[in-house]
C-alpha cells in the first residue's frame, strides 16, 4: 500500500520509493529509506502526511506520499 | 577572491597562523546560534573558491590559536536540488579547511549524524557536535559518547547552544585537531555488491587526480550516488574521463539491477543504525498535547491556511504599527480615538527618524547659512544629501523588525508550519508555501519583502518571487492610492472600487508573473512538491533573533545605501535645476509653475507624446511619476510642490486631470516600476544589474499596456454608458 493510504497512528515499514531524480535523493537523505520503520503521526485530511522517522518528523505532500510504498507493522 | 592554503601538511602551530574550520549540518540543528555563540556575533562575509555566494565567517582565538570559522548553509545532501546544497558541495570540492565541525541534534541523532558520516568518508578531520544537550537531559536521553568516539575515531562533544554549556570543551577539542594532537581517519562503509565498481572508479580517480584533497573512494561513491549534475561537476573538477565513468556506472546498473543512489544511501543509514544500536538510551519521550493540537490545526485544509495568515497578519500589524503607526492609527481614528492615533504616528519609528533628520538638516542648514554658503549648496546638502541619508536610515527599523519576525518564526518552528499550510494554494502558481512570507512583508514594504526571499530554498522560486514581488502594492502606494481615489470622487463606493480594483490587479499581476517565470522560463509544471522537516517547537532565543537581524540589516545598509544616496542627489538636481540654472525654493513658493523650467519637467515634456496615448500627457503628471521612482510617496510631494497645496486630495484635483486620467495615474503608479530602494534590493538579491534592469523594463511595459487597455476601453465605453470621462 502507499503511504498516503495509511491511517494515522500506525507504524509502518518503508518497502520502496517510486520515481527518480532529485526528490527521491532528498527524501532518502532525509532518512526515509526502504527498510526503515516509521510512525504515521498525522494523516487525517486531504493535506500532507506527517511521518516520524529516525527521530525527526517529516511532512510529505500527498502526491509524493502516493509514490512511497509501505507495509503496516 | 579570498582563498586559503592547505595547512594539512607539515603543520607547525605557531603564533600568527590562522586555521580554517567549516561549520555544517542539517537544517534545524541550531547551527546559526552555535556559530554566533562561538564568534561572539562579529560576522563578516567573503567569497570562497568555487562558491558562487558569499559565506559568513567569524574569527576567534582559543589558547593562542587563531581560528576562522566558516558558516556553511544547512543542507541534507549534495545534489543540485537547492542553493544551500550546491553551496556546501562547491565548498567541499574546492576548499580544504583544517577541520569540519558537523552540528547534530542530540535528540535526533540517527538522522542528523548523517552529514557527519558522509563527510567522514571524504575527509579525516571531522568533529561532531551533539547540540541540544539540555533538551536531551530533560528527556533523560543518554548517548554512549565514548563508544561512538572509538568507532568513528573522532570527538563527539555535547553542547547546548542555548545555555552555552559545553562550548569551552568544544573549543579545546577543535584546537586538539588543529594542533595535530588529535588525528582523524576517514571511515569506510561497506557498500556490498557495489564495491568492485567503487574500486574501479577509485583507481581512475587516483591516477587522474593524484593530489586530490578528498578521499578518492568518496569521490567514487558520489559519482555512483549522485545525479547527472553532481557527476558532471565531479568529472570537471577532478579532470576525470567522462566515458570511463559512465561506462562503470552503466555496468553497475546493468549487472546489479539496483537503483544506485537508493542502495548507497540505504547502506549508509544501515551503517548509522548499527553504529548507534544499543548506544542511545531514551527512557521517556514526551510530546506535549498542545504541540499535537497545534500541528493538527496547521494541517487542516483551509483552516490551517487561515490560521497561518492570521499569525502573519498580527505579526505585521505590530511591526508596521511600530514603524509608521499604520494601520492601527486608521483603526483608532475610525473608532474615535483620534488623539491616540496621532500619538501613534508621532512616536512611530519612521516619524522619529524623520524628526531627527529634519532637526539635523535645520542645524546643518543654519550653520552653512552662517558661514555664507550659497542657498543652492545648502539645499543640495540638506534637501538632497541629508534627505537621501534619511531615506536610507528610515528603512532600517523596518528591515530590522521584519528580520526579527522572520527569525522568530524560524526559530520557534512556526515558519515551517505556515509554509506547509499554504503550500497547496501556492503550488498552483509554481511557488512553495514559504513564499507567503515575502509577499506579506511586501504589502508593508517591498524592500524587506525582497530581502525576505532569502528564506526560500529553491533558487528558481526565489528569482521568480523577487521578480514578481514589486507588483505587490506596498504601504507607500496605498497612501498615494488613497489620495488619488479620494480625488476621483467623494463617493465612498467609487473610492472603494478604485482602491480594490487596483489591489486585485496588482495581486493578479504578481501571481501571473511568478507563474510565467516558473512555468515558461524554468519549465516547472507545478511548485515544488511538499517535503519538509517539521522541527520541534522551541521558545525563541533572543540572542539568535538579535544577531540574525543585525547581520541582515547591516548587509542591506552596505549594499543599498550608497546607490540610494547617489540617485536621491540626482533626483534633487533634476527637480531643482534646469536650463535656466537653479530654481530656488523661494521662487517655487511664490510661483509653483516655475517647476516647469526644471530638467524633470523637461524630461516630462519629452515623454509627453508617449504618455499622451494613455491619457497622461500632462508634464505635471509625468513629473509626479518621475518623483515616484525615487519613492512612491514622492508622487504626493511632487504634486504638492507643483500646485503649492499641501493637501494631497486638493492638490490632485488642482493639476487638472479628469477622473479617468486620475484612475490611470493610479494604475500606472502602482505598476510602473519598483521604487529605487526596491530596485537596489533586487540588484543585491539577484546579484546583477541586468536583472534589476529587466524587472524595471518588464514592469514599465506591463504598466503601459494595462493603462493603455483600460484607457482605450474606458474612452469608448464610458460615453456609451452615459458616464462623463
Amino acid at each position: 500500500m502507499s503511504l498516503a493510504d495509511v491511517p494515522q497512528g500506525r507504524r509502518i515499514r518503508v518497502v520502496d520509493i517510486e520515481g527518480g531524480g532529485y526528490r527521491i535523493q532528498k527524501i532518502l537523505d532525509m532518512g526515509l529509506t526502504p527498510g526503515v520503520e516509521a510512525f504515521v503521526r498525522q494523516n487525517r485530511f486531504k493535506g500532507p502526511i506527517v511521518v516520524d522517522v529516525r527521530g525527526v518528523s517529516l511532512v510529505i505532500g500527498r502526491d509524493f506520499a502516493e509514490g512511497i510504498l509501505v507495509e503496516l507493522l | 577572491m579570498l582563498s586559503f592554503c592547505d595547512h594539512s601538511q607539515a603543520k607547525v602551530p605557531g603564533a600568527g597562523d590562522t586555521y580554517y574550520v567549516a561549520l555544517t549540518g542539517n537544517p534545524n540543528v541550531g547551527k546559526s546560534s552555535l556559530f554566533n555563540d562561538l564568534t561572539g556575533g562579529e560576522v563578516y562575509v567573503a567569497n570562497w573558491p568555487g562558491v558562487t555566494v558569499d559565506l559568513k565567517y567569524g574569527s576567534l582565538t582559543h589558547h593562542g590559536i587563531n581560528i576562522r570559522l566558516i558558516d556553511l548553509p544547512g543542507s541534507y545532501s549534495l545534489t543540485m536540488g537547492d542553493e544551500a546544497e550546491k553551496v556546501v558541495r562547491d565548498f567541499i570540492l574546492n576548499n580544504k579547511p583544517d577541520l569540519y565541525v558537523v552540528i547534530t541534534d542530540m535528540t535526533a541523532l540517527e538522522r542528523t549524524i548523517y552529514p557527519a558520516i558522509k563527510l567522514l568518508e571524504a575527509f579525516p578531520n571531522v568533529l561532531i557536535v551533539l547540540n541540544m544537550a539540555d533538551i536531551a537531559k530533560r528527556r533523560a536521553l543518554h548517548v554512549d559518547i565514548e563508544a561512538l568516539e572509538r568507532s568513528l575515531n573522532t570527538y563527539l562533544v555535547k553542547v547546548s547552544a542555548l545555555s552555552g554549556e559545553g562550548l569551552g570543551v568544544l573549543l579545546d577539542r577543535i584546537v586538539d585537531f588543529l594542533t595535530g594532537r588529535k588525528k582523524g581517519r576517514v571511515i569506510r562503509i561497506d557498500y556490498g555488491p557495489l564495491e568492485p565498481y567503487i574500486h574501479r572508479l577509485e583507481e581512475h580517480i587516483k591516477s587522474s587526480s593524484p593530489d586530490i584533497h578528498l578521499s578518492p573512494r568518496w569521490v567514487a561513491i558520489e559519482l555512483l550516488e549522485g545525479d547527472k549534475d553532481l557527476r558532471k561537476v565531479l568529472i570537471e573538477r577532478f579532470g576525470l574521463d567522462e566515458d570511463f565513468i559512465y561506462r562503470v556506472i552503466r555496468d553497475a546498473e546493468e549487472d546489479l539491477k539496483i537503483d544506485l543512489s537508493l542502495h548507497i544511501i540505504r547502506s549508509r543509514y544501515g551503517f548509522i543504525s548499527r553504529l548507534l544500536s544499543g548506544r542511545i538510551i531514551e527512557t521517556r519521550l514526551i510530546r506535549p498535547k498542545w504541540m499535537e493540537a497545534l500541528d493538527t490545526l496547521f494541517l487542516k485544509p483551509y483552516i490551517g491556511a487561515l490560521f497561518s495568515l492570521l499569525i502573519l497578519f498580527v505579526g505585521f500589524m505590530i511591526i508596521f504599527t511600530l514603524n509608521t503607526g499604520f494601520p492601527l492609527n486608521i483603526i483608532l481614528d475610525k473608532i474615535g480615538f483620534t488623539s491616540a492615533a496621532r500619538m501613534l504616528e508621532e512616536y512611530s519609528l519612521v516619524e522619529l527618524v524623520s524628526l531627527f533628520f529634519s532637526l539635523l538638516s535645520d542645524l546643518v542648514g543654519s550653520w552653512l547659512f552662517s558661514i555664507d554658503v550659497p542657498e543652492f549648496y545648502i539645499l543640495l546638502i540638506t534637501d538632497g544629501l541629508l534627505a537621501g541619508v534619511g531615506a536610507v536610515v528610515s528603512f532600517l527599523p523596518l528591515v530590522f523588525l521584519v528580520f526579527i519576525l522572520n527569525s522568530f518564526l524560524q526559530d520557534t518552528g512556526l515558519y515551517t508550519r505556515i509554509a506547509v499550510s499554504l503550500h497547496d494554494a501556492f503550488r498552483r502558481f509554481g511557488l512553495s508555501g514559504k513564499s507567503i512570507y515575502p509577499v506579506v512583508v511586501g504589502f508593508g514594504c517591498n524592500v524587506p519583502g525582497i530581502l525576505a526571499t532569502r528564506g526560500l530554498d529553491d533558487d528558481r522560486e526565489r528569482t521568480a518571487v523577487v521578480f514578481s514581488l514589486p507588483f505587490i502594492p506596498c504601504q507607500a502606494r496605498l497612501v498615494v492610492l488613497l489620495a488619488i481615489s479620494s480625488a476621483i470622487s467623494s463617493d465612498p463606493f467609487i473610492q472603494a472600487f478604485s482602491l480594490l480594483s487596483l489591489y486585485m490587479l496588482s495581486i493578479l499581476l504578481y501571481l501571473i508573473t511568478s507563474k510565467l517565470l516558473t512555468r515558461r522560463v524554468y519549465g516547472m509544471k507545478k511548485g515544488p512538491e511538499l517535503l519538509m522537516e517539521l522541527p520541534p517547537y522551541h521558545s525563541p532565543h533572543i540572542k539568535v533573533l538579535w544577531w540574525y537581524s543585525k547581520f541582515h540589516t547591516i548587509a542591506y545598509l552596505k549594499k543599498a545605501g550608497s546607490i540610494i544616496l547617489i540617485i536621491s542627489l540626482v533626483m534633487w538636481l533634476l527637480l531643482h535645476t534646469g536650463p535656466v540654472g537653479y530654481i530656488s525654493t523661494s521662487v517655487l513658493r511664490a510661483n509653483p509653475g516655475a517647476l516647469e523650467d526644471s530638467y524633470a519637467a523637461f524630461i516630462g515634456k519629452i515623454l509627453s507624446p508617449i504618455m499622451g496615448l494613455i491619457g497622461l500627457g500632462d508634464w505635471r503628471a509625468i513629473l509626479a511619476l518621475e518623483a515616484g521612482f525615487f519613492a512612491k510617496e514622492g508622487v504626493i510631494s511632487a504634486v504638492a510642490t507643483i500646485t503649492g497645496v499641501d493637501n494631497p486630495v486638493v492638490a490632485f484635483n488642482l493639476i487638472g486631470l479628469t477622473k479617468l486620467q486620475l484612475y490611470i495615474l493610479a494604475v500606472f503608479m502602482s505598476i510602473y516600476t519598483p521604487c529605487l530602494p526596491a530596485i537596489t534590493a533586487i540588484k543585491s538579491e539577484l546579484g546583477r544589474f541586468k536583472h534589476a534592469f529587466l524587472v524595471v523594463s518588464y514592469e514599465l511595459v506591463i504598466a503601459y499596456m494595462i493603462s493603455f487597455i483600460i484607457y482605450k476601453i474606458a474612452v469608448y465605453l464610458l460615453p456609451v454608458l452615459g458616464i462623463p470621462i
